[in-house]
């Protein structure tokens, strides 16, 4: 077992670059999650991984070994695909022992891994099935004990879940975390789906357009988001962004859009100073407004949503520009028309035109 | 009522057309199965009024003039859909793997071959052949015919190959199979439905070929060459019966492989 | 490039029997007969190998033009092909509308209609003789019901004849183009016929100005493949007609079997095969490269 190291990894499909000058090391026993929207290359850096493609520049280090070109069955790693990629012609059984037949091991120690691995599984009494009389949970389990058997070094999951229904999936996912636990190998998740990333990673990569925008365990993706891309992709309901041209009056520091005017407290000021009279990107979470009689925002209630404990209020704060905030039950108030609000300071989020972080 | 006076008038249009249209079927097989007196005769009959299976026992009982045709085309139609598939099979494997525009770069040239007139491929191999001792023989004629077989085959199998789903392939060399571990305990298994309709295919485009066998033939003929010796010297009730026999296992294929019919296999496969 | 080849290799041996069967039986055999085509007749009986000395003659050629059997077989080949194909496109296209509905029944009759295609082409050459002799069905048929007063002698030559090879051939060849043309009838959205019918559209209108302009590429695929197809026409004439009608195919093909003459019967088949590559460059040029090789 050895930390997996991605070194300057570029990858060209004919005239379209899925990936370009990704450098990423996950250590050897974390749980790591690469995030992204679809078609961002995650499956592709995955499949690079796995040894499905090569790279078109760049190498793969495994410790200190190279594997870049090594071809898939010379890397001893185990790959679960989002379809699962079951054999139709072979029984569940026969699918589990796919990968320890080509290694020859023996029949009886065949016997006894899968017996193994399907209990833990709770399949032992769907091992004689084939594939095609498999509920989609209990193929995604046969395909999981594909991957375990064979006690890999690495485990790529691509997407596993998202064939599944919302239960199914909650359910499955505190498994993968007690698959983590007990197995303690290097896990590649790959997912677009932001909940489950923050939910299952302890390290998470996100990746847009080929490119990595950000790795960070999952809290700070959500306190610290280092762009306007990552800001705006985690957390849900999305965080609010609107862009503003930051000023000086007297000794107040202003942002500016149109007639709308937000003037900060000092504390948060000092990093932005630089930008003064140029345009920057204003980020909050609907959860960093607070309603109050004497808030300095004024803004039209357009619906209100109410998605079980929580509920969001779409507010126009300027014509043309919505926001939402999270309402609590002490808001009650928020149903009527017009309210007024302030955004706390110590919750906001600035972001250069380059949509990079300040 | 109007709409069904309608949907009458439709389905018995199409069954008269049906009848019009077998008819040429049917008459070949009343012939097989009828006496002399129901057909030379000013009005032969259109039903089989003296049945007889005679000219079944003629031709079949008649020893080797009709075991040596018989054993000629079937080892030929066996030993070409198994050469054939043999070459087919991996290249039309590679071929699906190549990128798109070597693939139909490939295809295209397979596909080409097709359109070369038999006689212009004939003339010059039954001259080589005959310097080489291929003529007139098993395997002489299995290499005509795999000319005419492997570009059907390598298109039917192509098409199954690139329909074959990547992600089941690319588990197998996860789970450790080596690319060709991969192809055959994987691909081959699961492929084996396109495989044989290709092989039935190709056994069929050698059963009834004609022009390679005419120009390769001399003393030992293939059943449809058999058959135009009969219908040339005018032996009606004989290559009747020929017709019927080369016919049954045609239609008893094809029937078989209704489903996978489709104008593109067809397209290569039947007319030639 | 060394890299690219090495990378590959394993797809390169997998393809490697193929494109050599190719190029020994497909490919040499078409030099070979070119060559064999501009070759001076031997003066022995065996042929002289291909290639071999600077011999170069048109002989075979002029001798093929100034052959009236051969410039008749050229009339004949062009004349059955457009023949069978106007007919075969008509019925094909007839069929295919007739029969393009899912209803059970239909779907049922269907096989009926394609089992022609099944046919081995010799036995429709021998199913062909029995009907178009003069004592034949068909004129039976016909006497019976009063169509015609006296047998119609179909194997005598001349324009019957060809027209009974066309037939002949419509009759094999008819299921494949409305196969074809079927599958290209029920790939069109019948969403488009429902808006039709809404905007107050009439079947014929609908059928010339939805149906027929759609099912173009269809109709141009039948075309290529059956008009290649008909050029190499050769085991029905040879059947039915033997020497007495001969198309280009035969010919060559009697040439080099009946009179021993292989340099003027690979002169034709060259001519044939130009034949039918111009009709294929023709067809790329007009329709372009994507109607020649299916999705």
């Amino acid at each position: 077992m050895a930390d997996l190291r991605l070194v300057n990894i570029n990858k060209n499909f004919d005239k379209v670059q899925a990936l370009s000058g990704v450098n990423l090391t996950i250590k050897q026993g974390s749980f790591c999650v690469i995030l992204g929207p679809s078609g961002c290359g995650k499956s592709t850096l995955l499949n690079l991984i796995a040894g499905l493609e090569e790279a078109s520049q760049g190498k793969v280090y495994l410790g200190e070994k190279e594997i870049t070109g090594l071809p898939p069955h010379k890397r001893n790693m185990a790959m679960v695909f989002q379809n699962y990629a079951l054999y139709p012609h072979l029984s569940v059984f026969e699918n589990i022992a796919f990968g320890l037949r080509i290694k020859k091991e023996k029949e009886k120690q065949i016997k006894e891994k899968i017996e193994q691995v399907s209990k833990a599984l709770n399949l032992e009494d769907k091992l004689g099935r084939l594939p095609r009389e498999l509920s989609g949970g209990e193929k995604q389990r046969v395909a999981t004990g594909r991957a375990i058997v064979r006690d890999p070094e690495l485990f790529l999951f691509d997407e596993p879940l998202s064939n599944l229904d919302a239960r199914l999936r909650v359910e499955l996912r505190s498994q993968f975390i007690k698959l983590h636990q007990r197995i303690k190998k290097t896990i590649i998740y790959v997912t677009h789906d932001q909940l489950e990333a923050m939910a299952l990673g302890e390290i998470i990569v996100v990746i847009k357009n080929g490119r990595i925008q950000q790795i960070s365990p999952a809290q700070e993706l959500y306190a610290v988001p280092q762009n306007l891309f990552v800001a705006s992709f985690i957390g849900s309901p999305p965080m609010n962004i609107i862009k503003f041209t930051l000023k000086k009056k007297d000794t107040k520091i202003q942002l500016i859009k149109e007639n709308l005017v937000i003037e900060l407290t000092n504390d948060v000021t000092q990093k932005i100073l630089s930008y003064l009279g140029q345009d920057i990107y204003l980020g909050f979470r609907p959860s960093a407004v607070r309603f109050g009689p004497a808030g300095q925002i004024k803004g039209k209630v357009i619906f209100i949503e109410n998605i079980g404990e929580d509920s969001y209020a779409h507010i126009e704060i300027i014509e043309g520009t919505e926001i939402i905030a999270k309402v609590n039950d002490k808001d009650a108030r928020v149903g009527k028309n017009s309210v007024n609000f302030n955004i706390d300071n110590q919750a906001m989020h600035f972001f250069d035109l380059q949509e990079k972080r300040i | 009522m109007k709409k069904r006076i309608r949907a009458a008038i439709f389905l018995i249009t199409i069954l008269i057309l049906i009848l019009v249209f077998l008819f040429p079927l049917y008459l070949v097989l009343k012939i097989s199965l009828s006496k002399p007196q129901d057909i030379f005769v000013e009005k032969p009959t259109y039903l089989i009024k003296n049945f007889t299976f005679e000219h079944f026992k003629s031709v079949l009982l008649s020893g080797e003039t009709f075991l040596n045709p018989l054993k000629k085309s079937l080892l030929t139609g066996i030993l070409a859909s198994i050469l054939g598939l043999l070459v087919s099979i991996p290249a039309a494997y590679s071929i699906s793997k190549f990128n798109y525009k070597l693939k139909y770069a490939l295809i295209l040239v397979i596909f080409m071959t097709r359109m070369i007139p038999e006689i212009s491929i004939a003339l010059p191999i039954t001259i080589s052949f005959i310097k080489i001792g291929l003529f007139d023989n098993i395997l002489g004629l299995t290499l005509a015919h795999l000319i005419r077989i492997l570009p059907v085959s390598c298109f039917i199998l192509v098409g199954v190959f690139s329909g074959f789903p990547d992600e089941l392939e690319r588990q197998a060399r996860i789970d450790g199979a080596s690319a060709s571990k991969a192809f055959i305990k994987v691909v081959l298994p699961l492929s084996l439905g396109g495989i044989t309709v290709a092989g039935i295919f190709s056994f069929l485009l050698s059963w009834d070929e004609f022009i390679y066998a005419s120009y390769l033939t001399l003393a030992r003929p293939t059943m449809p060459i058999k058959m135009y010796y009969y219908i040339s010297r005018g032996d009606i009730f004989s290559s009747a019966t020929y017709a019927v026999i080369i016919t049954i296992p045609v239609l008893i294929l094809t029937f078989a492989l209704q489903k996978y019919i489709k104008p593109d296999f067809l397209s290569g496969a039947i007319k030639g | 490039m060394l890299e690219h080849i090495k990378k590959h290799r394993y797809k390169i041996l997998c393809i490697a029997p193929l494109l050599i069967f190719l190029l020994i039986f497909t490919f040499l055999p078409i030099a070979q007969v070119i060559i064999l085509s501009f070759q001076p007749a031997a003066k022995t009986d065996s042929v002289t190998p291909p290639g071999s000395g600077d011999n170069f003659t048109l002989a075979h050629y002029q001798d093929l033009f100034f052959q009236k059997d051969f410039r008749q077989a050229f009339f004949n080949t062009v004349f059955i092909a457009f023949l069978s194909l106007a007919l075969e496109l008509s019925l094909g296209l007839s069929f295919a509308l007739l029969l393009c509905k899912n209803s059970k029944i239909i779907r049922f009759l269907r096989p009926l209609f394609i089992l022609p295609l099944a046919i081995p082409t010799t036995v429709v050459g021998v199913m062909m003789s029995y009907l178009f002799t003069a004592s034949g069905w068909l004129n039976r048929i016909f006497l019976n019901l009063r169509i015609i007063d006296s047998p119609i002698y179909w194997m005598s030559g001349g324009v019957k004849s060809l027209l009974m090879i066309a037939l002949a051939d419509c009759w094999k060849v008819t299921p494949l183009v409305m196969l074809i043309l079927l599958a290209g009838i029920q790939s069109i959205d019948t969403s488009l016929y429902k808006a039709a019918r809404i905007d107050g559209a009439g079947s014929f209108y609908i059928f010339k100005r939805i149906t027929l302009p759609l099912l173009l590429p269809s109709i141009t695929a039948a075309v290529i493949i059956r008009g290649i197809d008909a050029f190499r026409i050769f085991a029905l004439p040879l059947i039915l007609m033997g020497q007495n009608l001969k198309v280009i195919g035969t010919f060559a093909y009697l040439e080099y079997s009946e009179f021993n003459n292989p340099y003027v019967s690979a002169a034709s088949a060259v001519l044939l095969l130009i034949m039918i590559l111009s009709a294929v460059l023709f067809y790329i040029k007009v329709v372009g490269k994507k109607g020649i090789v299916p999705a």
